[in-house]
């Protein structure tokens, strides 16, 4: 054992039936799955935040962003035991003679380099990032979307290499006696078949108690079980989590003013309205949800007036309004909330939150609630709204 | 994979994996293109960092460690436990990930509302439940091998000729 540890290790060296093509074949489609799955609703997000003229996004149904920013989340989650399956069960591939050869061999290993080193970067700076910790000096939703895209890459280069391969050892049963061609032990052991089948087993498993674990910040019934996510549906002041306080936006003394006025700003007009006037105004109830793009998310039942109704005031209904906070700064001071979505029966500006007057950390004295967008675009403390000229010039 | 298999995947080349070849090759020249225009260049050193830091623990940590205890544990064990205990370091590896995680996140958070469990009984918690589930995974698979046909001698995992 001890010369065989001293020097560096040939792929036949590892004789566990786990290290079978049919085991890594399962287990890298089904990360590949959770990748992609991560990538298709991370899209979905980017697009919210960076919207594209030629791909409009909808208003309906409203929970749509919650169920996809939840997946994101879930998906990203799940890929972090699916990787280290994957890197433990094709390990002894990294030593395969020879180590380069052919073009087309070293063209595989740098896309494995890159699938690897992208892969371990998307799912713990991920996870990091929903904990709202931030060890390092990047901007995160850049840097994610950038390597979002070179990890897919490489997961697509690596299948056209592999793909013989992969159908291969999905077309042959897990259990089944080794045979002479793929057989990493070719004396076919009896316990190879139970071992591969454990090894997938005991993936799964654990994919599935760490999801019980986690997705209790999307999914409400399972809130309390949520011990190893960074929120939990409901848990929060008037049963909502949240992401910026009042006191961490530094909006306390502007927001607790009792002489606050709403700035209302439009192409043909300009208005203020106190408190009391938007309380005096048709008030419309809803259940949103507010869902964030760190994946949690928690329905609750809202109050307000309808940003229509508002927008009419000012200018054309049929406008894209801007929706600026009383933060001084920070990238989601201020949103741009597209023209479907203003005219929407069911956004609001919200006033009470769950039949009590909204918590100041929920955005006191007017925050903006609307169907199916990212919770950093719901504005908090909204000073002004500037509805824009149809066609998209500011008013 | 044995050098059949590579041969294998060399010889095959299908219009349809040339394709998807180069629809991969472009997906990640379009994120190389993206990197080089939207993240700043001062931002590139953190970038690069943590790209290769996830690949220095992997080798270095993890596959060192996982590799030790499958030469010196899982032999030493009886075969129908080896799958749970498997699974148990990677769910030990795992909760080691979320354990670092929660326990900074604690210490750092800015509202009640983020990691609203204490991390010491999420986290004893979350080792009892991945402890339950091993000693659950190792009876499972006890009571399969009773059930199963009585299999041959066990030729476990550490080969014969080590002993050389």
């Amino acid at each position: 054992m001890h010369r065989r540890l001293l020097r560096p290790p040939e792929q036949d060296d590892f004789r566990s039936a786990v290290h079978d093509p049919r085991v890594v074949a399962r287990v890298g489609t089904y990360l590949g799955a959770a990748i992609g799955l991560a990538f298709l609703t991370g899209l979905v997000s980017h697009l919210h935040q960076s919207p594209v003229p030629w791909l409009p996004l909808p208003t309906d149904p409203a929970w749509l962003y919650r169920v996809t920013q939840g997946l994101h989340v879930a998906a990203g989650t799940a890929a972090i035991p699916l990787l280290l399956a994957k890197l433990y069960a094709a390990y002894p591939a990294l030593f395969a003679r020879p180590r380069v050869g052919s073009p087309l061999r070293g063209l595989e290993r740098a896309s494995v380099a890159l699938l690897v080193s992208t892969a371990i970067f998307q799912v713990v700076t991920g996870l990091i990032n929903t904990f709202q910790w931030y060890p390092w000096s990047f901007g995160f939703r850049t840097v994610h979307f950038v390597v979002a895209w070179v990890l897919v890459g490489s997961i697509v280069v690596h299948v056209a290499v592999k793909l013989p391969t992969v159908a291969d050892a999905w077309r042959r049963p897990v259990a089944a006696q080794d045979d002479d061609v793929h057989g990493t032990d070719a004396d076919g052991d009896d316990e190879d078949g139970p071992t591969r089948r454990g090894f997938l087993a005991g993936v799964a498993v654990t994919v599935l108690g760490l999801t019980a674990l986690t997705v209790g910040q999307t999914v409400q019934p399972l809130s309390g079980a949520a011990i190893l996510s960074p929120r939990q549906a409901g848990n929060g002041p008037q049963g909502l989590p949240v992401n910026r306080t009042a006191k961490a936006a530094g909006v306390l003394p502007a927001a607790t003013d009792p002489g606050w006025t709403l700035t209302l700003e439009g192409p043909g007009a300009s208005t203020t309205l106190s408190r009391a006037e938007l309380e005096a105004m048709e008030q419309t109830t809803v259940d949103l949800p507010i869902a964030c793009v760190e994946g949690w998310s928690t329905l609750a039942t809202w109050q307000g007036v309808r940003v229509r109704d508002l927008v009419a005031l000012v200018g054309p209904v049929d406008s894209d309004v801007r929706f600026v906070s009383m933060q001084r700064g920070g990238s989601y001071r201020e949103s741009i909330l597209p023209a479907r979505y203003a005219a929407h029966p069911d956004s609001l500006l919200a006033l009470r939150l769950g039949g009590e007057v909204l918590d100041i950390d929920h955005g006191y004295p007017a925050r903006l609630v609307t169907p199916d967008r990212p919770g950093v675009l719901q504005t908090k403390w909204v000073d002004r709204i500037e509805v824009r000229s149809p066609g998209g010039g500011s008013a | 994979m044995t050098t059949a298999a590579r041969g294998l995947d060399d010889r095959r080349w299908s219009a349809g994996r040339r394709v998807l070849l180069a629809i991969g090759v472009a997906l990640v020249g379009f994120g190389a293109f993206l990197g080089l225009t939207t993240v700043p260049t001062r931002q590139w050193p953190s970038v690069l960092l943590w790209l290769a830091g996830g690949v220095a623990v992997h080798d270095a940590v993890l596959a060192p460690t996982a590799v030790l205890l499958g030469v010196v544990v899982l032999p030493r064990v009886p075969p129908p436990w080896r799958p749970a205990l498997r699974a148990g370091a990677l769910g030990a590896a795992v909760l080691t990930l979320f354990a670092v995680v929660v326990v900074v996140a604690a210490g750092r958070r800015r509202n009640d509302s983020v990691v609203p469990v204490d991390p010491a009984t999420s986290l004893v918690s979350a080792a009892a439940v991945l402890v339950l589930a091993v000693m659950i995974g190792a009876a499972v698979g006890t009571w399969a091998r009773r059930v199963r046909p009585a299999a041959p001698p066990d030729e476990d995992l550490l080969p014969r000729e080590d002993a050389d």
